[in-house]
């Protein structure tokens, strides 16, 4: 079905039979779970965006393969306004949600292999590329939810992987026979791993030859046999079990994230893409790395979005909604937003045609985007609890605010602003604690890469011996000249 | 029978609308629904285009339609600025013009 609704999502998800355990538990069933169904719900939102007429316009495109309509989600980017249009579904996406709807990541891994198979097999004569086309025309004929399978628990990371104490700290390759090949070790901190279809694993960083085992790209369903997926935890997450005390009952915080344990599992040649080229290791990741970081301008903008309507609101609700500092940190909060969805435009619009053809967004910038959500949303978020107060840190219960004698005091203390109800301001409160605090924040540091890995690339990037020329011109120093008087006097 | 005018309608993404596009296309409805046939745009043909664009970026895409298009970006009608509370009107009465030298 090349166009799924929500709905339809959520059913194909009852075909698959994954291995889930959290707290030692097997989760018999994803859909349904309240630990997971938020996030089942904020991914079920990426196919009906594509079934409304408000939405198709960012949410749908056409496949360069076949020349059907597609989801987004599913395509290889055509131009530099495809790669713009993404950032704008992301955006809309993240109003609607206020947290992470996991579909992001396989999108990037997607478009990461396809140019990466191209260079391999232009290079090396392989069939990587014929291969992954056809995979790819599966997973958008099906539009299915693709898990972005990269980081791996690394162990030491001053060591390499095959320096590693235990070799399974980075998947490898442990057979190959003419049907195929056998992978051991685990993907950590995958985002919505456990409600998408498929998984797309590649490595971690750029290999060398001494670790050629670990280059290994394929692509792998959830439920495949040796797979199988322990849930993380998240801060407050038993509050899921509650409504009003979730904050965003309906699509939770963050991407629902899992450990992802692949013991010795078997995939067909059709579905390995990249198996010892330890070569094209680096430019997989950085391929990926960029389009991944593209989106935070747009996903994170967008939550942000929530993030500082709330702060409106409970600045109003509070009675301090016409108090002038309190419009300068809601104008910081929309500076801050709008400059981070800048960079992802920006990013965007200068992005690059690839030899694939496939478009790619300017690295430089896209690590840019990245580097300034580790920071602005920590102050976007600062901003907002400042303005909330202490109440979103020290409320009392949802059970307490419902309970008959109880909660007649709760409406009476924690009352604001006679214009609006007790529970107006303890939903907002709520909502606020759950989008500015704990698991999101650490999203925003570490996904797609902790600040470091942006700024290796900055520095890389950042064209220093142009800066260093243009400072000599203006200090009036002739370079050619300096340089002949260097080598005189190392003569003299 | 005298066919009933058509016109296709195309929104942008909404990522970050300052008007409220699927409210305007509500009204248009309700009010020309006599007269004209609002139609998702890829129900061709039809015999003009409506762009419906949330903000003055007017992203939306454009389809293959060789005919006359209208377009509202934000708070402006083919360009010109409006009053919100006047866009609907102005609207209405262009594409009432539209079907008159139509018909
Ligand atoms: C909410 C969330 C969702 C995520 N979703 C996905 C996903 O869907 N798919 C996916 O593949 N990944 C995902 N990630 C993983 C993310 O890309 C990693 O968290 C990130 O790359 C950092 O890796 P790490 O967590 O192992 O931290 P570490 O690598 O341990 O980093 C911790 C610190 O150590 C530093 N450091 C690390 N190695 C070295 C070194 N060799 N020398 C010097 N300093 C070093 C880092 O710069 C950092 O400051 C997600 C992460 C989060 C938090």
């Amino acid at each position: 079905m090349p166009l799924m609704t929500g709905y339809q999502y959520m059913e194909s998800l009852k075909k698959l039979k994954p291995v889930v355990y959290f707290e030692g538990k097997k989760i018999e069933s994803v859909v349904g779970h309240p630990l997971l169904q938020p996030h089942i719900n904020s991914a079920a939102l990426t196919y009906d965006v594509a079934h409304n007429p408000a939405y198709e316009d960012l949410a749908t495109t056409t496949s360069h393969i076949t020349g059907k309509k597609i989801n987004r989600f599913t395509h290889i980017h055509q131009s530099t306004e495809e790669l713009v249009k993404k950032v704008k579904l992301l955006r809309l996406i993240a109003q609607q949600t206020g947290s992470c709807f996991q579909r992001c990541v396989g999108f990037d891994g997607l478009n990461a292999v396809y140019s990466t198979t191209f260079d391999i097999d232009k290079k090396l004569n392989t069939k990587y590329h014929e291969r992954f086309l056809k995979y790819l025309q599966y997973v958008q004929e099906n539009d299915l939810m693709v898990a972005g399978a990269m980081t791996d628990p690394k162990g030491d990371r001053g060591l390499s992987p095959s320096k590693q104490a235990d070799p399974d700290l980075y998947v490898h390759v442990v057979e190959k026979n003419d049907k195929g090949i056998v992978i051991r070790g685990a993907k950590t901190h995958m985002t919505g791993m456990v409600n998408s279809h498929e998984m797309l694993v590649m490595p971690t960083s750029a290999l060398g030859e001494e670790d050629k085992d670990y280059a290994v790209s394929c692509a792998i369903p959830v439920d495949a046999p040796g797979v199988f997926h322990i849930f993380g935890r998240q801060t407050n997450d038993k509050r899921k079990f509650d409504k009003m005390d979730q904050g965003n009952a309906e699509y939770g915080i963050v991407g629902g994230e899992c450990l992802t344990v692949l013991e010795n599992v078997f995939v067909p040649w059709d579905r390995v893409f990249m198996c010892g080229e330890f070569e094209f290791t680096g430019g997989l990741v950085e391929r990926f790395a960029t389009l991944h970081r593209q989106n935070y301008g747009g996903c994170k903008g967008g939550v942000s979005d929530v993030v500082t309507g709330a702060a409106a609101a409970i600045a109003e609700y509070n009675g301090v909604g016409k108090a002038s500092h309190i419009k300068d940190k809601l104008v910081e909060m929309i500076h801050l937003t709008e400059t981070l969805y800048c960079c992802s435009i920006a990013c965007s619009s200068e992005g690059v045609r690839l030899p694939s053809g496939a478009y790619y967004p300017n690295s430089l910038l896209g690590n840019v985007v990245k580097q300034n959500v580790t920071r602005h949303i920590y102050e976007i978020d600062r901003l907002c609890q400042d303005i909330a107060g202490g109440f979103i840190a020290t409320l009392p219960s949802e059970k307490d605010f419902n309970h008959p004698e109880l909660g007649k005091f709760i409406r009476k203390y924690y009352v604001g602003k006679a214009d609006y109800s007790t529970e107006e301001r303890y939903r907002m409160a709520r909502l606020i604690e759950n989008m500015t605090g704990g698991t999101a924040l650490a999203e925003s540091m570490h996904g797609a890469g902790s600040p470091q890995a942006q700024r290796v690339m900055l520095l890389r990037m950042g064209n220093l011996p142009h800066k260093i020329k243009l400072a000599q011109k203006l200090a009036g120093i002739n370079v050619d000249n300096s340089k002949k008087e260097a080598a005189a006097t190392k003569q003299e | 029978m005298v066919k009933k005018f058509k016109v296709g309608f195309k929104f942008c993404g909404n990522c970050n609308p300052y008007i409220e596009t699927q409210q305007l296309l509500l009204n248009l409805k309700k009010e020309l629904k006599d007269e004209v046939d609002l139609v998702f745009w890829e129900n061709q043909p039809y015999n003009a285009l409506l762009i419906l664009s949330g903000c003055l970026s007017d992203c939306a895409e454009r389809p293959d339609f060789s005919g006359p298009t209208i377009v509202v970006a934000g708070n402006t009608l083919d360009h010109f600025p409006l009053e919100e509370e006047n866009l609907k009107t102005t609207l209405i009465k262009k594409i009432e013009l539209m079907k008159s030298e139509f018909n």
